[in-house]
């Protein structure tokens, strides 16, 4: 996939996973990884935009003894998803238009 | 790997990033190995299943500076080709200089030297007639060779040094506007 596109798909399945609830680095690896290929190192940048966006908030709190980061969604990372819903439409129509018929070398 | 040993190499792979950053990713990979652990890994196991610490740095930089990377390079090209061929001229009229002086001084005190042993082998011929300006002229002689050829000594050693800071211009030259 492209790089970009995949990006873009990550950014989206991360806000996805915190709209159930708010969540932290390996859960949310866990939970997008049955749907789009990724790795910790990848979703590392993806959350720091994020943030940098305004589409997370993050927080530490206890767990076993240590500290967990925990982030979660704003309202302006809903609107992200529902930007991305609404696109969608457009993008269906775009991708029928390329798939419809056959492609001719000439 | 241990835990520990991991964390070790990816800060020294993240030496050129910012103390700051640096500490949140580690955080953030400790946590990672921590809940992987939790989660009925074992250590080896946790970390092993991490991409290595240049595969790290490799995405994190390839994120944070993706799209504005290109431009600056091409920019910097196009600086290093005008920059190269403007300043060869006055590279090579450098290096021609400082050769020039440099070729200067070991032929000036060669003459010295050479000028002092005249005179010292002179001498003895002038001791025949008056003792006293023979022994002034084999002092003389003495005196202008032995200066000449500490003169040459120190040619030799600015020549040396003069060697070495050809080279450092070349190599600092062809490093930066070098791979055109």
């Amino acid at each position: 996939m492209d790089i970009q596109l995949k990006r873009g798909f990550i950014e989206i399945c991360v806000l996805k996973a915190l709209t159930k609830g708010d969540s932290y680095g390996y859960k949310i690896l866990n939970d997008i990884s049955p749907y789009i290929q990724i790795s910790e190192s990848t979703l590392y940048p993806i959350l720091k935009r994020l943030l940098a966006a305004g589409c997370l908030t993050q927080y530490s709190c206890e767990h076993n003894g240590r500290l967990r980061k925990y982030y979660s969604i704003t309202e302006e990372g809903k609107g992200r998803i529902y930007d991305f819903l609404n696109e969608w439409d457009s993008m269906i129509k775009i991708y029928n238009y390329i798939s419809e018929g056959e492609i001719t070398n000439d | 790997m241990t835990k520990k040993q991991f964390l070790k190499e990816l800060e020294k792979q993240f030496s050129s990033i910012s103390p700051e950053e640096k500490r949140k990713m580690l955080e953030y990979y400790s946590e990672i190995i921590d809940d992987k652990i939790d989660d009925g890994k074992t250590e080896a196991q946790a970390v092993s299943e991490l991409n290595s610490p240049l595969k790290i740095l490799e995405d994190y930089l390839g994120e944070t500076t993706n799209t504005h990377t290109e431009p600056t390079e091409k920019k910097r090209s196009v600086i290093g080709i005008i920059g190269f061929s403007l300043l060869i001229p006055f590279v090579l009229l450098f290096i021609v200089t400082l050769g020039i002086i440099a070729l200067s001084f070991i032929f000036s005190s060669a003459a010295i030297a050479v000028s002092g042993i005249v005179t010292f082998v002179s001498s003895f011929v002038l001791f025949g007639q008056d003792f006293l300006i023979g022994l002034f002229q084999l002092g003389a002689g003495l005196f202008l060779a032995t200066a000449g050829f500490f003169a040459l000594w120190g040619s030799a050693v600015l020549c040396k040094l003069c060697l070495k800071l050809f080279k450092k211009i070349i190599k600092k030259y062809v490093s930066v506007y070098g791979g055109i």
